[in-house]
């Protein structure tokens, strides 16, 4: 029973990751992608449908670690209680400014929250990467919070530009996918600019942890690493696929890429997990209504997603 | 500054500010799918304007209502590690439940709603915004669900020290929650049609071009707020004799009875020893204004109810600048209602089971006070700033609403200026 929690737990953090990885990312690029005040809105409508159902994946994440990880949940939230903090601070104003900017007519008023979307979305990566490294050191011991060098050192700030440069890449596939004409080539020379370099530095990220961080354990490192170098494979191919003009492909692809980390950091804890699980009983009773729900949810997503598969275009409503 | 005064504190601001939006979002959600409802029978286009003004504004309300609530959701994880530990299995159930079953198909559906005007077809879309209205009640259900356990205890076994969930029923059964949600649901209504009939009454006052929409409007916020009033006083005193059974110090506190508190006093001794276990005496304050509030709102709503005769509340102009003034008051009241709750349930974070101090975290302070600084000050001015902006486009009306805009009428976006 354990097992198929923590399964759940890395389907809906990896699917976070691959769901807001197109958000995030999109805000990354949004002022070198989009020129002028009129592109903006169109990157952010590109988003913008999907944009409430993808952020709803790490608000479950957040309800099963309370439900069915309650002493997981204390030693992450905890542990890295810093880096948690500033991390829901920048969420807070990245939604801040997804919702506000286009609320006022003035061109000063979106282009001061497209500033902050820009900050607070490379700000987000960074903490995401930031949280990879951390974690990857291994969760600190309970009661206890991680000290500066762990969660602020080299190894947390390099996982940092390996997900700042990920995300972008992502997400500028995305918006391949989701926009015609010029701004589609632009988003693809992006992209083509971005996947080999976020290639490189996953190498370096995970070859830097197999030597300096990993415990010294086959158990650990031989599969962290394999799926580290899988990513990178995955992020090469994706690169080409992208210059080949074959964009599905290259999302399939660097949606693997971006679900990676977590894959990791899952391996890397996999011996702590089951340890703090709820107890059985308390997940016999959750499971089945829990378990119930989660086809409901991902028909609701997958309808979603169909509907509005269109890219953007004169007729496509607009929000945010 | 200790950690328990900060965490607490903190925990405090955040659902108090994440209820003031909450509660009108649960209002105008029911008010505004029963708009688009009359709408697509009928088509007359009246309601069409009134659906995409007050869902705007519903939209707009619902922005503080998510950033406050995952400021909250991870809350519970870093300031409040005891809880976990030592309940975690029963209060986290409830917590993971609402993700599941509900967040996830509400906030889908709303983007769904949002960005599906003219594009799906009337009836799917109309589907939506129900299916997002009973999402958003089933996830109040659950959250209360998780508060009503820490109030009165249920549905749980103690293995070794630590709770462990039993069964999910009693959960959702239990006295200290199903009052509490029929009165949270009532408040709901109450500030939603309060809402309605302030903001209609505004424009009614300016002479609005807009009369058909607002004259509509007053009259389904009319007809809320005190059917939302009555059923509140009702669930409110009903409330009372569940307390009284599961929590009678509260009880006795909250009237400030000696006789009572003397009770009370005794029951406590008799069932945890020595000590003081009664929550500080101040709730009352807020109490009597839950309950006046509710007197004064709920009399002057049904008076309005009356003056619907003939437009009589319009002709005589004094009732829409009382329900102008009134609008916001059954928000400060729902604050008022959760400190009693809240504060009233101390010194326990769960009821007879965990005291407050054994719930928090050992984080050390100067963490939870800059975390705590943090937090207020962001969420502070995006509260203000959200308020500013509901009042700009309440005052704006009908004419142009951002719903339904497409990419290709820019132009018309910027005439929004004025
Ligand atoms: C518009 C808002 C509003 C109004 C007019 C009232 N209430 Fe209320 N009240 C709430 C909004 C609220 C609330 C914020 O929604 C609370 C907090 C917890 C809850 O279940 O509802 C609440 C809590 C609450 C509690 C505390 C429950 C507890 O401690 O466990 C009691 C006993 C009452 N109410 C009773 C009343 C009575 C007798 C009222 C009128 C005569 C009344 N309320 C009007
Ligand atoms: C009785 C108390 C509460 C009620 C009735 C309530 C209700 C709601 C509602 C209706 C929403 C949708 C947003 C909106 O409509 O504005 C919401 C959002 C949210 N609430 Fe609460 N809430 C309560 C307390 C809490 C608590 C204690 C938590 C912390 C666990 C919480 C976590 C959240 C989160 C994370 C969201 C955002 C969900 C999203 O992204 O869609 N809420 N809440
Ligand atoms: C949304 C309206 C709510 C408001 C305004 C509110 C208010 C408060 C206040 C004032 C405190 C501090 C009490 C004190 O220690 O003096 C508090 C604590 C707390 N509340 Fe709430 N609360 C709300 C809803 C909830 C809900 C729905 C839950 C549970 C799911 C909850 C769980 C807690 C917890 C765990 C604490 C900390 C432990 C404690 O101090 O007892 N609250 N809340």
């Amino acid at each position: 029973m354990d097992v198929v929690w923590v399964v759940l737990l890395g389907l809906l953090l990896g699917g976070y990751f691959v769901v807001d990885g197109f958000d995030i990312g999109t805000g990354v690029l949004l002022r070198r992608l989009g020129r002028g005040e009129g592109e903006r809105r169109m990157l952010i409508t590109a988003i913008g449908p999907f944009f409430l159902g993808n952020e709803v994946w790490l608000v479950a994440v957040g309800g099963v670690l309370s439900g069915a990880f309650p002493l997981v949940e204390d030693r992450v939230l905890g542990g890295l209680y810093p880096l948690v903090a500033a991390g829901l601070l920048i969420w807070v104003l990245r939604d801040a400014a997804v919702w506000f900017r286009s609320r006022q007519p003035s061109l000063r008023w979106r282009a001061g929250w497209d500033r902050l979307l820009v900050a607070a979305s490379t700000a987000f990566a960074a903490f995401w990467g930031m949280v990879v490294g951390a974690a990857l050191a291994g969760l600190p011991e309970p009661g206890t919070t991680a000290g500066a060098w762990q969660l602020t050192g080299p190894y947390a700030l390099l996982w940092a530009a390996v997900l700042v440069t990920l995300f972008a890449a992502h997400g500028a596939i995305f918006l391949v996918a989701r926009l015609r004409d010029d701004m589609a080539t632009r988003a693809r020379e992006r992209a083509a600019r971005l996947l080999r370099p976020a290639a490189a530095l996953l190498v370096l990220a995970v070859g830097a942890g197999a030597v300096f961080v990993l415990p010294r354990e086959w158990s650990v490192v031989l599969p962290v690493t394999g799926v580290g170098a899988l990513a990178a494979g995955a992020l090469w191919a994706a690169d080409t696929a992208v210059r080949a003009d074959r964009h599905a492909r290259a999302l399939v692809l660097s949606s693997a890429a971006v679900a990676s980390p977590v894959l990791m950091v899952l391996l890397r804890l996999a011996a702590q997990l089951p340890e703090g699980t709820a107890d059985a009983e308390t997940l016999r009773t959750l499971g089945g209504l829990a378990l119930a729900a989660l086809p409901l949810a991902a028909a609701a997503q997958a309808w979603m997603w169909r509907a509005f598969r269109r890219p953007v275009d004169a007729g496509t409503v607009v929000f945010f | 500054m200790d950690t328990l005064l900060l965490a607490r504190l903190q925990f405090a601001t955040t659902t108090s500010f994440h209820f003031l939006f909450v509660t009108l979002s649960l209002g105008l959600v029911v008010l505004v799918a029963a708009m688009q409802t009359v709408y697509t029978i009928t088509g007359k286009s009246v309601y069409a304007r009134m659906t995409k003004f007050w869902g705007t504004l519903y939209v707009i309300n619902y922005a503080l209502g998510i950033v406050t609530g995952l400021v909250m959701e991870f809350q519970f994880g870093m300031n409040w590690s005891g809880l976990t530990q030592a309940a975690g299995n029963v209060f986290g159930a409830p917590l993971a439940l609402e993700t599941l079953v509900a967040f996830f198909v509400e906030a889908t559906f709303l983007g769904m709603w949002i960005f599906g005007w003219n594009r799906l077809p009337k009836w799917v879309h109309l589907a939506l915004i129900w299916l997002v209205a009973v999402a958003a009640y089933v996830s109040a259900l659950w959250i209360l669900a998780a508060n009503a356990f820490l109030q009165h205890p249920v549905g749980y076994a103690a293995r070794d020290g630590v709770v462990v969930l039993t069964d999910l029923k009693a959960l959702l059964a239990n006295i200290s929650l199903t009052d509490a949600f029929l009165h949270v649901a009532s408040a709901a209504a109450l500030a939603g049609g309060m809402f309605l009939a302030g903001i209609s009454s505004w424009h009614l006052i300016k002479r609005t071009s807009e009369t058909e929409v607002f004259r509509r409007s007053l009259r389904w916020g009319v007809v809320a707020a005190p059917a939302g009033g009555y059923s509140i006083i009702h669930f409110g005193f009903l409330q009372e004799v569940a307390i009284e059974q599961y929590q009678p110090m509260k009880l006795a506190v909250m009237y400030q009875d000696p006789h009572r508190l003397e009770l009370a006093r005794q029951a406590m001794l008799q069932r945890f020893g020595q000590g003081d276990f009664a929550p500080p005496s101040w709730i009352a304050v807020p109490y009597q204004v839950m309950m006046n509030g509710a007197f004064v709102l709920t009399l002057t709503t049904s008076v309005c109810l009356l003056l619907l005769f003939r437009n009589w509340i319009a002709r005589l102009r004094v009732p829409l600048y009382v329900l102008l003034a009134m609008a916001p008051l059954p928000l400060v009241l729902v604050v008022m209602g959760w400190i009693v709750r809240e504060v009233g349930r101390q010194p326990w974070a769960v009821y007879g089971l965990l005291t407050t101090e054994q719930a928090a975290s050992p984080i050390p302070p100067v963490l939870v006070l800059a975390s705590y600084i943090g937090f207020t000050l962001v969420l502070g001015a995006l509260v203000v700033l959200d308020y500013w902006l509901i009042v700009k486009f309440a005052r704006r009306g009908p004419r142009h609403t951002p719903l339904g805009t497409t990419v290709a009428e820019p132009a018309r976006d910027r005439l929004m200026a004025f």
